[in-house]
């Protein structure tokens, strides 16, 4: 289904689906590189409605929540919504300002400039995804700034400016509190806009899983939405990390189940041995076996 | 497994069949050899879930006079697990497996009893109990007593049945075949069986309580009045005015009242030739382990235990979040240099870019060497919250010795113009809950509280942290010398007093932290404890703040 088409059978906002059309007929895709088409599309008309009013109005969009709140998958839609390309760049403690905007190198008897993926996709004009922005440390991220705020620019030392494509925009995602994960330096925070993502509750989680496992028996998505939603309390009340809230676990047991492993040790492999503290993989087995059986048919036949 | 840890897995089963985490199961399940039973744990939660608990609570509370209480409780709750499964099985289907697991071990665990384990066990409820688990595993209860069949059937209670229902139902069944007479318990007439009012009285008669203030003790509102005075002896009328000389008797009064000395009477003595100068000339130091027995401790560990969820829940957070400070603090950054461990990669530079970085140097950043020492102020102002600071600083200690950071945890009061320090953790060897002995009584001298604590952090390793937990309201009946003067210890000089302790200490290299808890209002303490912390502290009003707040402290002073 076309991306568009999608969002107005959900109802976003008619005015915002013709800013995107004139986005695209102002900044048609004309390169070779394809434009990516995402594995699933958010389903969130709100949020939906917000990010694209965002990137409409030239801002930068930080998607803040936890696992399993559609960060990334809310930031290639956005990419395929605005049909531009996009550059995912995963953010680590060592991440620096070399791997972000590129370095000398030596190549052919001359030193020359290699571009990182961010001085591609501000010359070419993609969507820059920088995935959970606050791994890195605050002072390797600070060659950013210029680049963010109004000036719209990066100086490249020894190479001089970088104008950014008009089409450019910039998505950053962020967990916090997770292992490895840090506060957002002020300066870099003020340049985004925010959303707090939303957690998907158990009828969206139901409609996820179909749509990345479909052809199951109907029941199946009720009954791991609702054991995805026994995680995310627990997880919420402290008394399990995150490890276990793990969508793409879950949807990785569903696949298991469908290829003949039974359901609990599907469900043990793709989420239950995510916690390697073993009172925690207690609890987190408990829960699992208070909703999915021993035996359990997912397209009517008992494995 | 240990037992705590037994206990919260059957909790965590209960909330998650409840689909909720704001109470306490009255009742867990746990097999013979200690495991909990995932079946009956999660039946008490569906019953949490699909029934009003304070209607059922106050059916189950007036089953408390009866005899046969325990078998009444045991009845009632199969009829429950009959009503809430059959409501259930359809949108749980893993239910169905849970029942029968729970049916094989049970059936498996009554085989090889001892006879203690047969006499103790009640034999009814033993025998409904594994007739529903032949059913579940056979198709049949077998069962050939009528009367006990009979009251097996009264006992298959439908899902569809509301709360009040289900009580109409429980009382009809205990009425009909234990022939007790009761009334309706939803009109509040409680049931009564066996006793007389007379007999029960007599058998649940409360001791009175004593109120009786310790010598030289003064309940809080005088600390205000003082306080509130100024620099006259005047003030200070009828309160103790002068300490005493350091005797045999005042070291017995301090070793019975605060446990058994921690160090030689040789060194206690020069720590108070050291500290005790100045403004302090007439006061005195002590140095305890503080007392193995005592009832604070056993009141602290029942408030512990009514909200063990919170404090648990707050153990877990901080900890992982020291965790997470000390593993991105502690990453040395990798930096282009001139000189350290040569970079192959980056040779070509100073070949052909003129550029001599050709090195890579690690930026230092030793942040897990350091040690953390929590100071409590244990005087009688913060008895009414004694309990509550116990657990604070359990929670605090718990969660650094998870984050494997060294901690000790000293607690501090002044009686009789002498300043107590009560070591109630050590760094190595002590387990967090000792530090629910804490005691709350005396005065606080925290000016010289926190001199004398000085020698305490050498025990530690590395850099030391004190965290201080207080009120900020210091206040001794002991005055402060100055000259020919002696002005109360209390209001802004003992404040001041406060803030050049903790300027010292930190001149001295020690890390100053305050973590204020008072029932004064925010300006008035926030402005203390700015003056003797600085920015370093933060307040706490309820306890699911620690965790966040007291992270952030540490972690802000981990980061430097």
């Amino acid at each position: 289904m076309d991306v568009l088409e999608q969002l107005r059978q959900q109802g976003v906002n008619a005015d915002l689906l013709v800013g995107v059309r004139r986005y695209r007929e102002r900044y048609p895709w004309q390169d070779e590189q394809a434009l990516a088409v995402p594995q699933y599309f958010y389903d969130g008309k709100e949020v939906l409605e917000s990010a694209i009013a965002a990137l409409l109005a030239g801002e930068n969009l930080l998607l803040a929540g936890p696992k399993a709140t559609g960060k990334n998958v809310l930031a290639e839609h956005l990419a395929a919504i605005f049909a531009r390309p996009e550059w995912t760049v995963s953010f680590h403690i060592h991440t620096d300002a070399a791997s972000l905007i590129g370095t000398d190198t030596f190549e052919a008897g001359a030193v020359r400039f290699r571009p990182g993926p961010v001085c591609a996709c501000a010359e070419a004009g993609g969507m820059a995804i920088f995935d959970e922005i606050n791994m890195a440390r605050n002072e390797a991220l600070a060659v950013l700034h210029a680049l963010l705020d109004h000036r719209r620019r990066l100086d490249v030392p020894g190479y001089g400016q970088l104008r950014v494509h008009a089409a450019t925009r910039f998505i950053a995602t962020m967990n916090y509190g997770y292992a490895g994960t840090r506060d957002l330096n002020e300066a870099l925070a003020s340049r985004f806009v925010v959303i707090q993502m939303p957690m998907l509750d158990e009828a969206g989680i139901a409609r996820l899983l179909e749509k990345a496992v479909p052809d199951l028996r109907q029941e199946t998505y009720a009954l791991f939405a609702a054991l995805f939603a026994d995680l995310q309390e627990k997880a919420a009340q402290g008394e399990i990390s995150a490890h276990a809230v793990d969508l793409r676990g879950l949807i990785a047991a569903l696949r298991l189940m469908e290829k003949g492993i039974a359901p609990r040790s599907a469900v043990a492999m793709g989420i239950t041995n995510q916690c390697f503290d073993p009172d925690e993989r207690q609890i987190v087995a408990d829960t699992v076996a208070l909703r999915v059986p021993k035996a359990y048919a997912v397209r009517g036949k008992v494995r | 497994m240990s037992r705590e840890k037994r206990m919260r897995r059957a909790k965590n089963i209960v909330w998650t069949a409840a689909g909720a985490y704001d109470f306490t199961p009255e009742f867990l399940a746990f097999y013979r050899d200690g495991t909990p039973d995932r079946y009956l744990n999660t039946i008490v939660g569906l019953v949490h879930r699909h029934y009003d608990a304070a209607i059922l609570g106050a059916f189950f509370h007036s089953l408390d006079d009866s005899l046969l209480r325990d078998t009444f409780l045991d009845v009632v709750w199969m009829g429950l697990e009959h009503a809430v499964y059959e409501r259930e099985i359809g949108v749980r289907p893993a239910l169905f497996d849970l029942r029968e697991e729970h049916a094989r071990r049970f059936l498996a665990d009554q085989a090889d009893l001892s006879m203690q384990e047969l006499m103790a066990r009640d034999d009814l409820v033993h025998t409904l109990r594994a007739a529903r688990c032949r059913a579940c595993l056979t198709g049949k209860a077998g069962l050939r007593n009528p009367w006990e069949r009979s009251l097996y059937a009264a006992l298959a209670w439908e899902g569809s049945l509301a709360t009040e229902a289900i009580v109409q139902r429980a009382q009809a069944v205990l009425h009909h075949y234990f022939r007790f007479h009761f009334r309706d318990v939803l009109h509040r007439h409680a049931w009564h069986i066996s006793l007389g009012s007379r007999m029960n009285a007599w058998i649940r008669r409360a001791m009175p309580m004593e109120h009786r203030f310790e010598d030289g003790i003064v309940p809080a509102r005088a600390k205000e009045t003082a306080a509130a005075g100024g620099s006259t002896l005047a003030t200070l009328r009828g309160l103790v005015a002068d300490a005493a000389p350091w005797t045999a008797r005042l070291a017995a009064e301090i070793a019975e009242r605060f446990g058994a000395p921690l160090i030689a009477e040789r060194e206690r003595s020069a720590i108070e030739c050291m500290v005790c100068r100045g403004a302090h000339r007439k006061a005195h130091l002590a140095f305890t382990r503080g007392r193995v027995h005592s009832t604070a401790r056993e009141a602290n560990a029942a408030y512990l235990a009514s909200h063990a969820r919170v404090y648990e829940t707050g153990i877990r957070q901080l900890a992982a979040q020291l965790k997470n400070t000390l593993a991105v603090t502690r990453a040395p950054m990798t930096l282009d240099a001139r000189c350290g461990r040569l970079a192959p990669r980056l040779v070509w530079r100073a070949l052909h870019a003129n550029d001599g970085r050709v090195f890579h140097a690690g930026e230092e950043t030793p942040v897990s060497d350091f040690s953390v020492t929590l100071l409590l102020d244990a005087s009688a102002s913060r008895k009414a919250q004694q309990g509550a600071i116990a657990a604070q600083a359990y929670l605090v200690a718990a969660a650094l010795s998870r984050a494997r950071i060294p901690v000790q945890v000293v607690a501090f009061s002044s009686v009789k113009g002498c300043t107590v320090l009560v070591r109630l953790k050590p760094f190595v060897g002590g387990e967090a809950k000792a530090v629910l002995r804490y005691e709350a009584r005396g005065w606080n001298r925290d000016g010289l509280a926190l001199r004398a604590v000085r020698p305490l952090l050498a025990g530690g390793r590395g850099r030391p942290l004190l965290i201080v937990f207080t009120d900020a309201h210091p206040a001794d009946t002991l005055p402060l010398a100055d000259g020919m003067l002696m002005h109360g210890y209390a209001g802004a000089r003992a404040v001041q007093d406060a803030a050049d302790a903790v300027r010292e200490l930190r001149s001295g290299g020690v890390r100053v932290a305050g973590i204020v808890e008072s029932v004064l209002p925010e300006g008035e303490t926030d402005s203390v404890a700015r003056m003797v912390f600085g920015h370093d502290f933060t307040r706490i009003d309820r306890p699911e703040q620690l965790a966040a707040r007291v992270g952030a402290l540490v972690a802000r002073q981990i980061r430097g």
